[in-house]
């Protein structure tokens, strides 16, 4: 943080408080009012800006409760209620006093508890500590590389719409890159990175994409290559190596701004594409 | 009640009102008879009296004014006993409703004015007791005022009396000023303080006595009924205070304390050392072989073995469960009394020096600062939820090793403690984030071994220096904690925060297990006493309380601060609490029985941070001021100590402050954020640079 010294202004020294719009005069009068002589001059700003959001969402939801109630302007009870809803969610109070010695009297009648020797750090039950890991890693099966390719860049003619299976004995990648990045025109497929030596065996499989994350409601044809061969595959996604032989045509295409919420997709498509490959092996 | 409205409803339904005036009269009718014999009346009192009040209220609502009026007469019903239309059947309401009056608004004004001319024009002796009575009442009518509608007459009421009051309460004056219509009362904070307690004013006898019967001869209805039944006198045998003693104790939002509210017994005394292991250095120093356990304890202060042994007044080593120390343990405190006996020995004439870190960067970032009991970690809390760590000393931090090497070392060897630790990611400065908002307050334990921190966001975090992760979150308090402190014997901590309580937890203890619930505002500081039977907490609402860890009372109950309280510590012998705040002054409390017995007035900027030496001769202070300041504490507490202190009598506060103060160091415009006395006497300070 900067060690600058902070500017604060005195309500009548500054002109921008005399001479800047109503509501920052009105503002300036409240912080008076309430006491308040030395702030920084953001300080109006940032109440002028809570004011505007607290006056609209209560009248947002003044307007709903009245139409609610069927009535055909906003009345002072809805307000009131929407008013009272919102101090009941979010400016809450510490409880009463009377609640409060109750409480105490109950929590302290019972004696403290003796202590158990020489237990080392005297910790809570596991599930009050955070000493656990709260995730569970997911077993891998065979490690398998999809690269999905925009289907308008590569032409197959025999694609078809639903799942088909389409076989290339001679793959047109005759030496797989190092790293791909790939966009569809869509923008929601990513990208895998891939490490393999020799030519492996391409299997195109053609499926509708129905990624249920998927923006836009346009579905196309996605053809899959799997590659299946035996030499450790490292996979990472969005690895934004252009390679000089990259032979699907994607250079244009790559767009990266996209892929942030399309890693999302890579789950799940990669489940799916597991859970056919399954099926078709 | 419902069905009385049915049968009125019914009655309505007759077509005209002279049928409804001869229906109403025929229950009437048949009440009066009843009405004649007490003894039946007083049998049926409930119902026919509610099932009354309810066809008034029903005709009243309808506008049957006639019929209403026949009914009030027949039935001799006052006005009092009406409920009004606004009442609720909320709890808030019932109560608020006690500020409810019928008296005509103008006259508050002239109320006011007779009290205020009848304190001025009272006896000198009397005057400055009584003159505490203008703020209560100033207060109540105000109140009044609001809520029964008459919003401009409580505006002109405030804008002329308001700001005659002390200095002191402007604060809660303010905060009253803005609550203008009856609404505004049910949600407000202060008006639960002030409509659940009553304002508590210790008066000597003659002067109760003097204004009973000023009072009387105004015959002032309005002011009678509200000194009357909202303020609480505590009268005592004696005579009547002069200014300075009234003033010593007045400044809390709630009045002064009564005497009932310290005679509980507080044993103030510290714990009786355990038996320690003799250092191999030790041994070679000290000749006599018999005299060597009572020699260790002498070297840290000589009037503590005989004490410890047969003080009256330390608590028993059982009163509250407390963790047996383990070898690391008792290893750590021999250390420590052979560096207190190597320590500088401070005194009047030799002063402590001042090594100071300034926090440069972070004027707005820094929340607190604390140093360990061993001056060998730094831990700062941040605006920014983060929490830094930093050693003061060459030894770096280490962490853990992860738990597939721990495996493979030898547990047996003698430094199992130092293999355990992974050299090759030393640092210096250690970061653990976790909160969730602005960190207020951090706490080492005394073993060093774990930290707490609490924050804005509610929740306490105790976090492993061994392994520098989260290890649990404590979550109790659901608004803001300002502040935590480990017990000097490690194993319990205590919290205080926004909700105005304090709370007892230990560290394998998903919950609180004392809840120390009486302030009326929030909770600023919390500190355990060196025997760690007792927590003192200071809060927002000017006061000062001790409570017992055992039991979860409140046993002391301290006013006289004008301002809010920043900072509190306990004396090295348990028996004196300093406390500073907001109000620039320190205070000094005799625990024993409640009193204050000192007042050092120095500062001119508020003070958040207090610290005795470790012999208990000096005292330091530092605040917002950019100044450090010394107090001699072996001369005040041998002056007091030549008093005769006991219960009763209210000692004189001794303000003489010039004779107390030993040095001011100023810092060039370094506000002083902690302060902390390491094992050898030196003084730490730490602060951020404001530039």
């Amino acid at each position: 943080m900067a060690s600058s010294k902070t500017n604060f202004s005195n309500s009548s020294s500054s002109n921008n408080i005399t001479s800047g719009p109503k509501d920052v005069q009105v503002m300036a009068a409240i912080l008076k009012d309430m006491g308040v002589i030395q702030y920084e001059p953001r300080v109006i700003n940032q109440m002028l800006e809570f004011t505007y959001r607290y006056v609209t969402t209560m009248l947002d939801d003044a307007r709903l409760f009245s139409s609610h109630a069927k009535k055909k302007n906003i009345d002072v009870h809805d307000v009131r209620l929407a008013v009272q809803l919102q101090m009941d969610k979010s400016f809450t109070c510490p409880p009463p006093r009377d609640l409060l010695l109750e409480v105490a009297r109950q929590k302290n009648n019972i004696p403290l508890p003796l202590i158990k020797s020489n237990t080392g750090v005297h910790l809570p039950p596991d599930r009050y500590c955070l000493t656990t890991a709260n995730y569970q890693a997911k077993s891998q099966k065979r490690p398998r590389i999809q690269v999905s390719v925009p289907s308008s860049k590569v032409s197959f003619s025999s694609i078809q719409s639903n799942t088909s299976n389409i076989f290339l004995s001679r793959p047109s990648i005759s030496r797989v890159v190092p790293a791909i990045s790939l966009a569809s025109k869509s923008g929601t497929v990513i990208s895998v990175a891939t490490k393999t030596v020799g030519s492996p065996l391409v299997t195109l499989v053609s499926r509708t994409e129905t990624t249920p994350t998927q923006t836009k409601s346009k579905v196309t044809p996605t053809p899959v290559f799997k590659i299946s061969q035996g030499p450790i595959i490292s996979r990472s996604p969005l690895v934004p190596e252009k390679t000089s032989t990259p032979r699907v045509t994607s250079s244009s295409a790559v767009i990266l701004s996209s892929t942030s919420h399309s890693t999302t997709d890579l789950p799940e498509n990669e489940k799916k594409r597991l859970r056919e490959e399954d099926s078709i092996d | 009640m419902a069905e009385a409205v049915m049968d009125s409803h019914s009655l309505v339904n007759a077509t005209n009102e002279s049928e409804l005036q001869n229906e109403i009269i025929t229950v009437e009718g048949g009440n009066e008879a009843s009405t004649d014999q007490r003894s039946a009346e007083s049998q049926q009192p409930d119902v026919d009296k509610n099932a009354l009040l309810a066809v008034l209220q029903f005709l009243k609502k309808y506008n049957l004014q006639e019929t209403e009026g026949i009914l009030r007469k027949e039935t001799k019903l006052l006005d009092d006993h009406l409920p009004t239309s606004s009442q609720s059947s909320s709890d808030v309401t019932s109560v608020l409703s006690s500020f409810k009056s019928e008296g005509d608004p103008d006259i508050y004004e002239d109320a006011y004015t007779v009290l205020k001319k009848l304190v001025e024009s009272s006896l000198d002796t009397y005057k400055y007791e009584l003159s505490m009575i203008l703020y209560p009442v100033f207060v109540r009518m105000y109140l009044e005022l609001v809520y029964n509608d008459h919003e401009i007459q409580a505006v002109g009421f405030m804008a002329k009396f308001g700001p005659e009051q002390e200095e002191y309460y402007q604060d809660d004056i303010q905060k009253l000023a803005s609550v203008t219509k009856k609404d505004h009362m049910k949600r407000n904070e202060l008006m639960d303080n002030f409509k659940s307690e009553q304002f508590t004013l210790r008066m000597s006898r003659d002067t109760y006595n003097y204004l009973k019967r000023q009072l009387q001869n105004r015959k002032n209805s309005l002011l009678h009924n509200i000194i009357q039944e909202h303020l609480y006198f505590d009268v005592y045998e004696g005579m009547a205070r002069n200014k300075q003693q009234v003033d010593a104790t007045a400044g809390a939002v709630l009045g002064e304390a009564t005497r009932q509210a310290n005679n509980t017994k507080v044993y103030y005394g510290l714990l009786k050392e355990p038996e320690l292991p003799l250092p191999v250095d030790d041994e070679e120093e000290s000749g006599e072989g018999e005299d060597k356990p009572k020699k260790k304890k002498p070297k840290k202060d000589p009037m503590l073995s005989k004490k410890a042994r047969n003080d009256p007044n330390a608590p028993p080593n059982n009163r509250i469960p407390l963790p047996e120390l383990r070898d690391a343990d008792k290893l750590d405190k021999s250390n420590a009394l052979r560096e207190a006996k190597k320590g500088l020995k401070l005194g009047t004439e030799i002063l402590p020096s001042v090594c100071f870190y300034t926090l440069l960067n972070s004027h707005l970032g820094v929340t607190c600062v604390e140093i360990a009991e061993d001056s060998s970690l730094l831990a700062a809390g941040f605006v920014d939820a983060a929490v830094r760590v930093w050693s003061i000393t060459p030894n770096s931090l280490k962490a853990m090793k992860p738990a597939s090497e721990l495996e493979q070392t030898d547990k047996e060897a003698d430094d199992v403690l130092y293999r355990m630790m992974d050299e090759s990611n030393a640092t210096n400065m250690r970061l653990l984030l976790g909160h969730n908002g602005p960190v207020y307050s951090t706490s080492f334990s005394p073993d060093r071994n774990l930290l707490l921190s609490c924050s804005e966001d509610g929740t306490i975090r105790l976090w492993s220096l061994l392994t520098w992760t989260n290890v649990v979150c404590y979550k109790g308090h659901c608004f803001p904690v300002w502040d935590v402190q480990f017990s000097p014997h490690g194993y319990y901590f205590a919290s205080c925060g926004h909700d105005r309580t304090a709370r007892l937890w230990a560290t394998d203890s998903h919950q609180p297990l004392r809840v120390f619930a009486g302030h009326v505002c929030d909770v600023d500081c919390v500190q355990f006493h060196p025997n760690s039977n007792y927590i003192a907490t200071g809060s927002s609402d000017r006061t000062v309380r001790l409570w017992d860890v055992s039991n979860g009372n409140c046993v002391r109950y301290m006013t006289g601060h004008k301002g809010r309280i920043y900072t509190l510590v306990f004396s090295n012998c348990g028996r004196f609490l300093a406390s500073a705040g907001g109000d620039k002054k320190i205070l000094v409390w005799d625990i024993a029985t409640g009193h204050l017995v000192a007042e050092l007035n120095n500062h001119s900027e508020a003070l958040y941070s207090l610290c005795f030496s470790r012999d208990g001769t000096i005292l330091a202070s530092g605040g917002l001021d950019y100044c450090v300041k010394l107090w001699d504490f072996t001369k005040l507490s041998e002056e007091l100590d030549l008093e005769d202190l006991n219960i009763s009598h209210t000692p004189n506060v001794k303000t003489n402050t010039e004779s107390y103060l030993l040095g001011s160091y100023r810092t060039k415009s370094t506000s002083v954020l902690s302060l902390h006395f390491t094992r050898r006497n030196l003084l730490l300070g730490t602060g951020m640079y404001q530039g």
